[in-house]
């Protein structure tokens, strides 16, 4: 008698806690519209566990804040958000996206750091005809080869990045750079895209290492080898926690002074130039934003944004404002909020001529925009990036 | 003496529960196959994963439960699986058959694996199967042509059979729900019958096994690869389930993960893990999505509790009997 009763009670028991959770009804037919016409429920998927946490936290930011001084309206729609937790990869990216498009019903979808979490969920997304305005997500392929209609993004791609600083050191004089970043794609797009602009502006590469993502500790054999290259700068490309052991170990062994470093403005943007300390300092980097930028539009946000939340404005969470900008002009040309009017609203939307990072517009869905050479600096006692020069726009596909 | 052996219930004809097991499994499976008519594609959605990570986690327990060899390398045999399976169909066919790739090439890989590792013990056997793990996610990392580096093997085609292509939450459950039942049956036949006495054996006394003429090494061997050919099935599920195959998917952590589904299920129970992994699935991805980033430390006081309030998991929790 047991066995069967132990048995039925604990396959209700677990059948039950997934129905309980999730509601029950039907999983044939069609998913029906929640939205009414004066409300609009956005997923903000977001790390908030794991390596990735500060970018969410700042995205984060910069979605809140425009809610807040726009009334909490997109395009004059209500906005309810929904916020998901990405994790630090598509394990928990990907269940959480469906999470939010099946069980949540959102209308449209933001955020998404991770490029694996980005190109895992284009087939979901698109299927379910919504849209996803990435916020963050840098591979090529996310609005290239693997490009869907219904995703957009509002941030960059890692070549775009790299290019602008290879065409500028191509014209400024610096004939032989040694490149280095981590050995997983976005590490390879960001040498790919350095290499291309700056050997099209006829620099040589005389040397470029991969080190294992995540695993390198010790940075020591890379810089003898950059030391040993005859090189005349160093390109180089990480983040989070490996470009704090990267930039520190560069200064301790004394290659600061002989070959300049230049990096992927995300080696030195946001809470990792803390970490750096002294050892960032001069570093050059290219990258679409800094906090020093002297625009009205950038001087406003960056007041509001110190007076919320008590720090200086990042890339990410510029990136998160624009995607809250584009969706309410988006939102409040469509009338509708399914994937295909937001997404055809989004193709005429035009030159962006009032966000922080300057005028940027649409290029294949992700941004064509001005690209800055920053050096960081000392600013009433805290690191900054201050703007050395505006570099010109980068097509998205560079 | 005979007071005491009187107040309990004499055992029952194994006949009897043979046909009750079979009865429960029967009403269990329709149960679950009639679940997408019930429930919302959500939870089909959910319910499909803890299908695919419940035989993983099924198939782990082969090992750990029966064999006697907790291994923290199985997601390599999975990851592998839905590698191959995730490739075929993205470059061959996306009939059934790229599950038969995922199963043999995951089985080759546990051989080669297996080769090395079963000849070792208790830690021994734990740090070799951890190393085969990192291994695998480390070739999956950059091997960039096959495996698509970091980002992974994305965009892979659904699942289709007799000309069908099974694309929607419910669709997918049920091609899912199919290899699952075999993956178990497999499973249930190797660990109930004869073979199965013997891999029992040698979890309680290798020794003994030995000197009763078994080759010991040759069997576990054995054990392994068919183990780690279900997971590798398993592998070729979640391949065509989330569509998806990155490097943690061979990973350190879908080790761990299918281990706590082990442990919380019920270490030697044939149905106990997919419970496990079903607690495992719905706190890590649908109760861990909502908690502001304290997803993780769900889990891990989960693992806490279950180890002290139920040591020996829940297939083992027994309900109070009757007495007469």
């Amino acid at each position: 008698m047991t066995g069967i009763n132990r048995r039925t009670f604990l396959g209700l028991t677990a059948g039950l806690g997934v129905a309980g959770l999730t509601g029950c009804g039907s999983s044939l037919g069609a998913t029906a519209v929640s939205s009414g016409t004066d409300t609009v429920k956005v997923g903000l998927v977001i790390p908030q566990a794991g390596v990735y946490t500060p970018l969410g936290v700042d995205i984060q930011r910069g979605w809140d804040l425009w809610l807040r001084q726009h009334d909490g309206r997109l395009g004059g729609r209500r906005v309810t958000t929904v916020v998901a937790d990405e994790g630090e990869g598509p394990q928990t990216g990907v269940p959480a996206v469906q999470k939010l498009l099946q069980n949540d019903r959102v209308d449209v979808l933001v955020g998404v750091v991770s490029s694996a979490t980005a190109l895992g969920v284009r087939d979901l997304v698109t299927s379910a005809r919504r849209l996803l305005v990435i916020a963050n997500a840098g591979a090529g392929a996310i609005t290239s080869t693997n490009r869907s209609p219904y995703i957009w993004r509002t941030s960059f791609t890692n070549a775009q990045v790299a290019a602008a600083m290879g065409r500028h050191l191509a014209t400024s004089g610096v004939r032989r750079i040694y490149a280095i970043a981590p050995d997983y794609v976005a590490g390879t797009e960001a040498i790919k895209g350095f290499s291309n602009a700056y050997r099209a502006g006829g620099g040589t590469i005389v040397g470029q290492s991969q080190p294992p993502f995540g695993k390198t500790q010790d940075y020591q054999p890379f810089l003898s080898r950059i030391q040993s290259s005859g090189a005349q700068g160093t390109f180089c490309f990480f983040g989070g926690a490996e470009s704090v052991a990267f930039v520190k170990q560069y200064a301790q062994f004394g290659l600061s002074r002989t070959i300049p470093l230049y990096a992927s403005g995300f080696l030195v943007e946001g809470g990792v130039l803390g970490a750096q300390g002294q050892a960032a300092d001069g570093v050059l980097s290219t990258l679409h934003y800094t906090s020093e930028l002297d625009n009205p539009a950038n001087v406003a946000f960056g007041q509001a944004y110190r007076a919320a939340y008590d720090a200086a404005p990042t890339a990410y969470a510029v990136q998160a404002w624009d995607a809250a900008e584009v969706l309410s002009r988006a939102i409040a040309q469509a009338d509708a909020v399914d994937g295909d009017s937001l997404a055809g609203a989004l193709d005429s939307i035009g030159v962006i001529t009032d966000s922080p990072r300057g005028p940027w517009s649409f290029t294949q869905q992700s941004p064509r925009q001005n690209f800055y050479l920053r050096r960081v600096q000392t600013r009433a006692g805290a690191p900054v990036n201050s703007v050395v020069a505006d570099l010109g726009p980068l097509d998205p596909q560079s | 003496m005979t007071s005491l052996v009187q107040t309990r219930a004499p055992a029952r004809p194994r006949l009897g529960t043979g046909f009750r097991t079979v009865a429960a499994t029967t009403a269990g499976t329709l149960v679950l196959a009639a679940a997408p008519l019930y429930l919302a594609p959500y939870a089909t959605t959910t319910l499909t994963r803890i299908l695919v990570f419940g035989l993983l986690a099924a198939s782990l327990n082969l090992l750990v439960g029966v064999v006697g060899l907790p291994s923290l390398g199985h997601a390599a045999f999975f990851g592998v699986g839905a590698y191959a399976a995730a490739w075929t169909a993205t470059h061959q066919t996306t009939g059934a058959g790229t599950l038969l790739v995922g199963v043999v090439v995951a089985a080759l890989v546990a051989l080669v694996a297996g080769a090395v590792a079963v000849r070792t013990h208790g830690v021994f056997f734990l740090m070799l199967t951890l190393a085969i793990g990192e291994l695998t996610q480390q070739a999956a990392d950059s091997w960039e042509a096959v495996t698509g580096g970091s980002n992974g093997l994305y965009g892979v085609p659904a699942p289709s059979m007799f000309g069908t292509v099974l694309d929607q939450p419910a669709t997918t459950y049920w091609y899912v729900l199919g290899f699952f039942v075999v993956g178990m049956l497999a499973l249930r036949l190797v660990s109930t019958s004869t073979p199965g006495v013997v891999l029992r054996g040698i979890r309680d006394s290798e020794d003994r096994m030995r000197a009763l003429g078994y080759r010991t090494t040759a069997i576990k061997l054995g054990a392994l690869v068919f183990a780690g050919a279900v997971a590798g099935l398993a592998g070729g599920l979640l391949a065509a389930q989330q569509r998806l195959v990155t490097p943690a998917d061979a990973g350190f952590e879908t080790s761990a993960l299918a281990l706590l589904a082990v442990v919380i299920g019920g270490t030697g129970s044939w149905w106990g893990p997919c419970l496990g992994a079903a607690l495992v699935i719905v706190v890590r991805d649908s109760l861990g999505a909502t908690l502001d980033g304290h997803g993780p430390l769900a889990l891990g006081l989960l693992f806490v509790l279950v180890v002290y309030l139920l040591p020996r998991g829940i297939a083992h929790i027994r309900l109070r009997r009757a007495t007469s």
